[in-house]
């Protein structure tokens, strides 16, 4: 009987059911679609690294840039990849991947391009620190030519500044052109 | 008219084929809709079941390895062929198919002969499945059909004939009332609904007797179930429910009464649960027994 | 094309039946398509109905990591449902193996390889909705005769002719 009125009680209310084009919202933290962006990335290599089904990737075009791979096809959405970034570079969305047609070629596949810069001081071509990162390492713009650097460059330059704290007042700073090794 | 073409025309087009598929896919949609109302569901569109039955007419036959090809094709004919013919007997308004003495008899031999096409579906599949489903079938065909033949037999010993027309024309008394919750009480297993929906227990052996069928057999097999579904509303209608003079307020007033009856078997199969094959059978030897013994007893009364 | 045929094209995108076939999955799948049938998703109001043999089917969902084992049941399975027929991959595990992918007893290898696969599904699992939009999506393709099985077809009968 319980059973009776439980199926009338639905017979008279509109039916719970939502159309296609109307689905429910996903929740904000739902770990759907994977996000990268290239402008804060540092190819470090920690996704890839952390990755447990492996579907992340680097390829490299020496000299002129490096490509972030992913593949959905082999993606569980477990977030570590989100969790480890140390720039913050990859977001998983909350929104839902679409299905499609294609097979494992290019629906399922994201490439992310990270050009390489030359280095404004050695020429270098390297992968430039995030824009946010920069502007916290030097927020003043005292230090503005360092800005463009190589890592081993920027690590030049901070010594340099460092053994110039060392000398006296009135001596002479420390050649320029000392070149680190490649 | 010759008597071929009026029965030409009564199994073609009315009451048969022509008029009867649709008539049984909306009764089916009817159904499906209400189960899923009643679940609080959208359910399906209107023309679902027509959609079905033309998917599987454009669809490929598969027939398995060692079966027998012409008994296998032959079934969904002879099963869709039955069920049309029983259907040009029953006198709804505008038959053209003249009475006959006897007609009962042979309109009761030919609802079996789907029953007997399913059970035999089920063998010649060669699929374990499909005979654990014909298996049941054919057990519960003979617990389902001892109220079921009581309910019809009753209203014939009564009119004291075994013709339809003078079944309708039988004053109306106790017995109709006995004789039609009779009927009621076996129409949920001959429609193969909830309680007694042990034949196609769809995810239990994971479908009926027609496991092993596909494309066009399938889809006349579905017709066939549709048609059947219309046979058993409309011949309620026509024994239990008392007729006017008027033909089209009878045909209005059997047709709504159809649908009042689906509706309340379906309301029936959404709050039940299936039940087992002997507690099926018991219920219809013990308290379908007791129905048709009432009313057996009421005809012999009056 | 005439009348006849485009009813029945129009039927098969409105009557889509699905078979599900787990490949070796972890379940998450197999339970993802049980919302389907729930109030709130309803997949009866695009027709479509859960059928447990392949010979009723029009779709199948397979899901999960392919096994040396489950191959061959793949293939099985797959010839006997009738065409036209649509294939979809739910989830990332039948398109490269995902975290089981290098393991001795799982073919790391995409479904592609095995069967001719029209949609597929992404998700670890997929969302429901992810799932009723890719049935619709490979009823659609039946519709218009582009599914992969159906151009095969078409290409066979085309050489049997031309031969």
């Amino acid at each position: 009987m319980a059973m009776l009125k439980t199926i009338l009680g639905n017979l008279l209310r509109p039916s719970r059911t939502r159309a296609p084009a109307d689905m429910p919202v996903v929740p904000p933290t739902y770990r759907g679609a994977l996000g990268h962006d290239a402008s804060r990335c540092t190819a470090c290599g920690t996704c890839a690294f952390v990755c447990a089904p492996k579907a992340i990737h680097f390829t490299q075009d020496p000299g002129v840039s490096v490509s972030w791979h992913f593949f959905i096809g082999q993606c569980s959405f477990c977030g570590l990849c989100e969790q480890n970034c140390p720039t913050q570079a990859i977001h998983l969305r909350s929104a839902v991947p679409g299905s499609m047609n294609s097979a494992g070629g290019d629906g399922l596949r994201l490439e992310s391009l990270i050009h390489l810069q030359p280095c404004t001081r050695c020429g270098a071509a390297h992968v430039p620190l995030p824009a946010a990162t920069m502007d916290a390492l030097w927020a003043a713009g005292a230090e503005e030519v360092e800005r463009g650097y190589c890592p081993e460059c920027r690590r030049w330059a901070a010594s340099a500044r460092l053994r110039n704290a060392f000398l006296p007042e009135g001596a002479t700073p420390a050649a320029e052109g000392g070149r680190h090794d490649r | 008219m010759s008597a071929v073409w009026s029965y030409l025309v009564a199994i073609a087009v009315w009451p048969g084929l022509l008029f009867a598929a649709p008539l049984g896919w909306l009764e089916l949609w009817f159904m499906r809709k209400l189960v899923a109302r009643l679940q609080g569901r959208q359910g399906p569109p209107f023309f679902q079941p027509f959609f079905d039955v033309m998917k599987l007419l454009g669809k490929e036959t598969v027939i398995p390895k060692g079966v027998n090809r012409g008994i296998f094709l032959a079934l969904p004919l002879v099963s869709l062929a039955a069920v049309t013919a029983a259907l040009a007997i029953v006198p709804l308004p505008g038959n053209p198919v003249p009475s006959l003495p006897g007609d009962i008899v042979l309109l009761l031999y030919l609802m079996e002969v789907p029953v007997l096409c399913e059970v035999l579906a089920g063998y010649v599949s060669r699929s374990i499945y499909g005979q654990v489903a014909a298996m049941r079938e054919a057990i519960l065909s003979l617990a389902y059909n001892l109220p079921f033949l009581v309910a019809i037999i009753a209203m014939a010993q009564v009119a004291g004939s075994f013709q339809m027309r003078a079944l309708q024309e039988v004053p109306y008394g106790p017995v109709h009332l006995l004789a039609a919750l009779t009927f009621l009480l076996a129409l949920p297993a001959r429609m193969k609904l909830n309680p007694f929906s042990i034949a196609n227990a769809e995810h239990e052996i994971i479908a009926d007797s027609h496991i092993e069928y596909s494309g066009p057999p399938l889809a006349l097999f579905k017709l066939s179930h549709a048609i059947e579904v219309v046979l058993l509303t409309e011949l309620f209608a026509v024994v239990f429910i008392p007729a006017t003079p008027w033909p089209p307020v009878n045909l209005v007033v059997y047709l709504v009464a159809g649908i009042l009856v689906l509706g309340g078997v379906t309301l029936l199969a959404t709050a039940t649960a299936r039940l087992r094959l002997t507690q099926a059978f018991r219920f219809y030897w013990i308290w379908g027994g007791i129905a048709s013994a009432i009313t057996m007893a009421a005809t012999l009364v009056r | 094309m005439n009348l006849i045929e485009r009813v029945i094209a129009i039927s098969r995108r409105r009557s889509p039946w699905i078979c599900r076939l787990n490949a070796g999955s972890c379940n998450g799948c197999d339970i993802e398509i049980t919302p389907l049938l729930s109030p709130r998703y309803d997949a009866e109001q695009l027709g479509i109905e859960l059928h447990g043999t392949p010979k009723h089917a029009d779709i199948v969902l397979i899901s999960g990591t392919l096994t040396l084992r489950s191959r061959q049941a793949i293939l099985d399975i797959y010839d006997q449902v009738p065409s036209p027929k649509a294939v979809v991959a739910l989830g990332s595990c039948p398109s490269s193996g995902n975290v089981f992918a290098g393991s001795p007893l799982v073919l790391s290898e995409s479904l592609d390889n095995v069967v001719p696969v029209d949609v597929w599904v992404p998700g670890c699992p997929p969302r429901p909705q992810a799932i009723l939009d890719g049935i619709a999506r490979a009823a659609q393709l039946l519709e218009d005769g582009s599914t992969k099985s159906q151009i095969q077809g078409q290409r066979q009968n085309l050489g049997g002719r031309l031969s």
